[in-house]
């Protein structure tokens, strides 16, 4: 259903409201659908801090995401096999759902529950108790999660890259294994240039790699694929993994789609949160391939239909903000617009997850061609220079780079941006760090995205 | 001639390679005095003392720099490093349970060997790889066998002096202290200890302790195996890199079963009665492991960051304190 009604920022409370009259007017709902306030009553109490968009396509984009949990318990009870995939952000995923009774969902994403639930759950209070204190990422909240099982099924296979991966996570992982969780870990090399003489291969970013290193990474794949074949008990045939393809470009170009109407449109046809949430999709489907499907669908028809009619957010003046890394605290997203800009382009770490798989090679191939486009997993230099082609095709004037509290990678990169994107395109940069919970520091928040955006309109009007 | 020079951060670059291309790897372990600009929150203060090592190494004129993927800090550090071709950036796999690692890592010995031939080492040959593994492992075993006699930081010093040297050669040691022959025995694993960190060693043993065992990343824990003399004629790079990467466990590694296998046997060898962590600030694999350390040791542990300031030099002496009152 195309939204009858103008865009327009509501709190939750306004929504279950509106949602009563969108019934009246003929809105259906999937099954995970209902008012978004039974979330809140079930202790998502954060969303009473948010903004959200007023679409029907937001309202489902929403439903979705808050009842993951619940999804995948009842899948669990349907009698589907579940991978859990942690840390290489979109790739491994595709190997599950290449079978019919399997998903695939990263624990990793448990890191928005003390944000979700404002501590509530007390995931980070068992993190501390363990030894991950506040030094770590906020993903350590994932082991309370894991461990207390409340949150989703028990997986059961669960994989996770290490080599090139953040310490946090290798460490909290560890942590994990030795609470008893069987790992298969796998390895990531480091993405590098190729040596004199050694043969090189092109990645889909431009990248140009030692052909070794995919060998390397596909090989590992094959490992993985073997695993999730026994778990799940049929095989993982070529056209099987080639179909799983062929449906995440279909989704992958979803939200090319959605990103590029949001990001070029004259005025912003949907907010900078509800973009997130779109993006997270393309990692696990939010553990639903066919879900996620149709609520990007809707998602595109309602943004098309808003910049077909001139409709969105602000009045076109706001400044065009890159975004990179993604925030622990959601509200940081509602910030970025009550500052006065608005967001153009993002690298929310997993832009490998957006970029087409080739389909003119074999499927591991492509998959290892794809998980060695992880920003994370080359040099910063590498991620920064994506950065700056991304910032500039979207014609972004600022670029904030959010750290996230006690990330390894966090304490090198900003600096490899802020240099990339002065020398390149000399807009303004500046770094932000958002914990789970941003109250706090919200006016340094504040303060930082206001000053950034000051500068980028002085640069605008040639001060 | 000298011999061209790089330095090197860890355990797992065997100098032996460097010595069969006619080339140094040394381990530097003494930084310049500390920075007066504090570094970057979150930057590992180990990562940070590699950094400055190396740039000081690089701009003195040292061949090369070869830094590992062992954690993304000493990773990320490297690509901090200018000017960059005479940077080697070793890819050290972290997990070890199947072949695939293994291979990679001979692989990337291959590739390093490239870059010292490019830097002004000479193509290896076998022969010379071998005679280089004898020398290394002969001055390992009768380094092994000064630790009876030394004192801790003495030992460790020596260590420290190996490396650096990478020759194969054992420096000359004065006449020294005796070793503590009584006291609750203290095993001490963790990060690397620098020059400057040794002094907590000293500080162990002035306050009653024994250490028994040197277990941190610049410690015995760290050498390679000792090589079994047929394979140095039949495959000696595949000795080489069994006996490094197939052995040395380290906290890092996927899954890092073989660090608790090792902590098991030996802390039971040696009949520590208490253990010291030592950590790196912001080193996040050894501080993730502390608590579980805590409760899997069968003895107290004293977990101490490694902070090159009054302040942190306070804390670990009140902390090392409390442990041996503790035990003693």
């Amino acid at each position: 259903m195309i939204s009858p009604f103008p865009p327009q920022c509501i709190g939750v409370a306004d929504w279950d409201l509106l949602r009563e009259r969108l019934l009246g007017l003929g809105l259906v709902e999937p099954w995970y659908g209902g008012p978004l306030g039974r979330h809140v009553e079930q202790g998502d109490s954060r969303l009473l801090r948010l903004s959200f968009d007023n679409s029907p396509a937001a309202l489902r984009l929403w439903n979705f995401l808050l009842s993951e949990e619940e999804r995948l318990f009842a899948a669990r009870a349907q009698g589907y096999r579940i991978v859990g995939t942690m840390k290489d952000l979109g790739i491994v995923p595709l190997l599950a759902y290449a079978l019919p009774k399997a998903l695939a969902f990263y624990p990793d994403g448990a890191w928005w529950i003390p944000c979700v639930m404002e501590l509530s759950a007390g995931l980070l209070r068992f993190a501390d108790e363990i030894g991950l204190d506040e030094s770590f990422c906020p993903v350590r909240a994932m082991v309370g999660a894991f461990l207390g099982e409340g949150h989703f099924p028990r997986p059961d296979l669960v994989t996770c890259s290490v080599g090139a991966t953040c310490d946090d996570f290798s460490a909290i992982a560890q942590r994990l294994n030795g609470f008893g969780v069987p790992i298969l870990w796998w390895e990531m090399p480091h993405v590098r240039a190729p040596d004199p003489g050694e043969e090189e291969a092109r990645l889909p970013s431009g990248q140009t790699v030692p052909a070794a290193l995919v060998r390397q990474v596909e090989a590992e794949f094959a490992r993985i694929a073997r695993h999730v074949e026994e778990v799940c008990g049929e095989a993982l045939t070529g056209e099987r993994l080639a179909a799983a393809i062929e449906r995440a470009n279909g989704i992958r170009a979803q939200l090319e789609e959605l990103r590029s109407a949001v990001f070029f449109a004259p005025r912003a046809p949907l907010p900078a949160l509800e973009v997130l949430i779109a993006e997270m999709l393309a990692i696990h489907y939010c553990s639903d391939r066919d879900e996620t499907e149709a609520v990007l669908a809707d998602l595109l028809a309602e943004t098309r239909r808003r910049v077909a009619s001139g409709l969105g957010y602000g009045d076109g003046f706001e400044v065009r903000v890159f975004w990179v890394n993604p925030v622990a605290d959601l509200t940081a997203m509602n910030l970025l617009e009550s500052c006065g800009g608005r967001l153009c382009g993002t690298d929310f770490m997993f832009c490998h997850a957006l970029d087409p798989i080739p389909v003119d090679r074999p499927p591991l191939t492509a998959l290892a061609l794809m998980a060695l486009s992880d920003p994370l997993a080359g040099t910063a230099a590498e991620r920064a220079r994506r950065v700056a082609a991304g910032a500039r095709r979207f014609r972004a004037e600022a670029v904030l780079v959010s750290r996230i509290p006690g990330a390894s990678h966090c304490a090198y990169e900003g600096e490899f941006i802020a240099e990339r994107l002065r020398s390149d395109l000399g807009i303004p940069v500046a770094e932000i760090e958002v914990p789970p919970l941003s109250d706090s520091v919200r006016p340094i928040l504040r303060t930082r995205i206001e000053a950034v955006l000051e500068a980028a309109r002085k640069r605008r009007s040639g001060r | 001639m000298d011999l061209p020079e790089f330095a090197c951060f860890s355990p797992f670059i065997p100098a032996e390679w460097g010595a069969a291309h006619g080339v140094r790897l040394t381990r530097l372990a003494r930084p310049p005095a500390a920075a007066q600009r504090a570094p970057r929150e979150g930057r590992c203060t180990y990562a940070v003392s590699a950094l400055e090592l190396a740039q000081g190494f690089l701009a003195a004129g040292g061949a090369g720099a070869v830094f590992t993927t062992s954690c993304d800090q000493m990773r990320r550090s490297a690509e901090l490093l200018a000017p960059a071709e005479r940077v080697f950036l070793f890819n050290l796999p972290h997990t070890w349970e199947t072949p695939l690692p293994h291979r990679l890592f001979r692989q990337e010995l291959l590739r390093l060997s490239g870059f010292l031939c490019r830097a002004g080492g000479r193509a290896f040959a076998e022969e010379d790889l071998a005679a280089a593994m004898r020398r290394f492992d002969g001055a390992r075993r009768e380094l092994l066998a000064r630790r009876e006699t030394s004192r801790a930081a003495t030992f460790a010093r020596l260590l420290l002096a190996f490396h650096e040297r990478a020759d194969g050669s054992l420096p000359e040691t004065a006449a020294q202290e005796a070793r503590p022959a009584r006291g609750p025995g203290v095993a001490v694993l963790g990060g690397p200890l620098l020059e400057r960190d040794l002094w907590l060693l000293d500080l162990i043993e002035e306050s009653g302790g024994r250490v028994v065992l040197n277990a941190t990343d610049t410690g015995e824990r760290t050498l390679p195996r000792f090589f079994e003399r047929s394979r140095l004629v039949a495959d000696p790079l595949g000795e080489l890199a069994d006996a490094y990467f197939g052995h040395i466990p380290d906290v890092f590694r996927r899954p890092n079963s073989e660090l608790f296998r090792y902590l098991e046997r030996e802390l039971s060898a040696r009949a520590a009665q208490g253990a010291v962590l030592v950590m790196p600030v912001w080193c996040d694999f050894w501080r993730a492991e502390a608590e579980r350390l805590r409760g899997w040791l069968p003895c107290p542990l004293a977990a101490i960051d490694l902070a090159d300031d009054a302040n942190g030099r306070q804390r670990a002496r009140t902390r090392i304190q409390a442990l041996l009152e503790t035990i003693s």
